[in-house]
């Protein structure tokens, strides 16, 4: 029996849609590589790496893509300025979520989202110490809802670097 | 293959329609203070919260009503180390907005967190309040708020905390009498 149209147009939607969100991340992986002259650190050694990387996966998210940039220069001022110009090169369709942006911590934080049939992509870029990494999950929309009522928390909920505590965040 | 239309059409619509606009200053501000956050809730992203927000639940169940017809929330706050890292213009870049017609200022309204020196703005028309504005100015402390939608000032109270809206108090006593036109 053929599948219905509309199922299967739907499925070439989700495949297009995906295929977008993939190349928006390796673009903004690209520009990051080349600002800073570096490269992401290979999946098969980011167990090894210095920046303890964690990303949060509560019931309803998944992780899509991560990368991992070490032995960045210690972030001044200029070059967290320098981090939010390049993520404003995020595709169309990415809407800012949130942007959280510390000098006392050297650190700058950044998420955007973007609507996936039933679920949520987010992207998130944050940069701290030597490292910047850059994360793209899948959440479903009851998840989401519970991080936006507290948005200044969110990027803290999805990824947990160094020797940070993970915040308890996917409380109903 | 109307759906499909749709979804395309919800992926590439851009979302903003925010009608007091942040001037591009704003965001330069935030390479000078010690912390800084964004906020930027659509009204999908509303929705979508309060789709979710326990009805069960006194205080969600207040701000789920208060959400339902709301087109955007979006703040910007900022933290300095020291007084004079904004100039008046940064802030007069949004005051200047607010004087549009529809748009008046209120007294009775203030900050939990940024004292008395709040100026809260409300857009009305025939249907009542639809819009609503924060500008809450200190030495080391700029924080801008702008609600889209129409909203019960008598309400204001339960959003704050939420959304990243700041905390806010109101004086009932003085604000439905003493409104001033800009």
């Amino acid at each position: 029996m053929r599948p219905p149209r509309s199922a299967a147009l739907f499925f070439l939607f989700l495949s297009v849609a995906a295929f977008a969100a993939d190349r928006d991340f390796n673009a903004l992986v690209k520009s990051i590589e080349s600002h800073y002259g570096t490269n992401r650190v290979r999946i098969p050694l980011l167990g090894l790496t210095k920046a303890f990387v964690k990303v949060a996966r509560p019931y309803g998210a998944r992780q899509l893509n991560l990368a991992v940039f070490e032995n960045l220069p210690a972030p001044g001022d200029a070059d967290l300025a320098d981090f939010q110009a390049l993520l404003r090169e995020v595709g169309p369709g990415w809407q800012p979520l949130v942007r959280v942006h510390s000098r006392r911590d050297s650190e700058t934080t950044s998420i955007f989202a973007r609507p996936a049939g039933r679920d949520i992509h987010l992207l998130v870029a944050t940069r701290e110490r030597e490292e910047a990494t850059l994360v793209e999950i899948q959440v479903t929309e009851q998840l989401l809802a519970r991080w936006l009522v507290d948005p200044k928390r969110m990027g803290e909920c999805i990824v947990v670097t160094g020797d940070k505590e993970a915040p308890d965040c996917d409380q109903e | 293959m109307k759906r499909l239309i749709a979804y395309f059409l919800i992926g590439s619509v851009p979302f903003f329609a925010q009608e007091i606009k942040f001037p591009a200053s704003l965001d330069k501000l935030a390479a000078k203070a010690v912390e800084s956050v964004d906020v930027t809730l659509d009204s999908s992203m509303l929705k979508l919260a309060g789709k979710f927000l326990s009805g069960d639940d006194p205080d969600s169940a207040k701000v789920k009503k208060l959400i339902a017809g709301l087109k955007g929330i979006y703040v910007k706050s900022f933290e300095f180390s020291k007084e004079g890292e904004y100039s008046e213009a940064d802030v007069e870049a949004v005051r200047s907005q607010l004087k549009a017609p529809g748009w008046s200022r209120i007294v009775g309204v203030r900050s939990k967190r940024q004292g008395d020196n709040a100026e809260v703005y409300i857009k009305s028309d025939s249907n009542g309040i639809v819009g609503l504005t924060i500008v809450a100015a200190e030495p080391k402390e700029l924080t801008l708020v702008n609600i889209d939608g129409p909203i019960d000032l008598d309400q204001l109270t339960d959003l704050g905390g939420h959304f990243g809206v700041p905390k806010m108090d109101l004086d009932r006593s003085a604000k439905p009498k003493k409104a001033e036109p800009k």
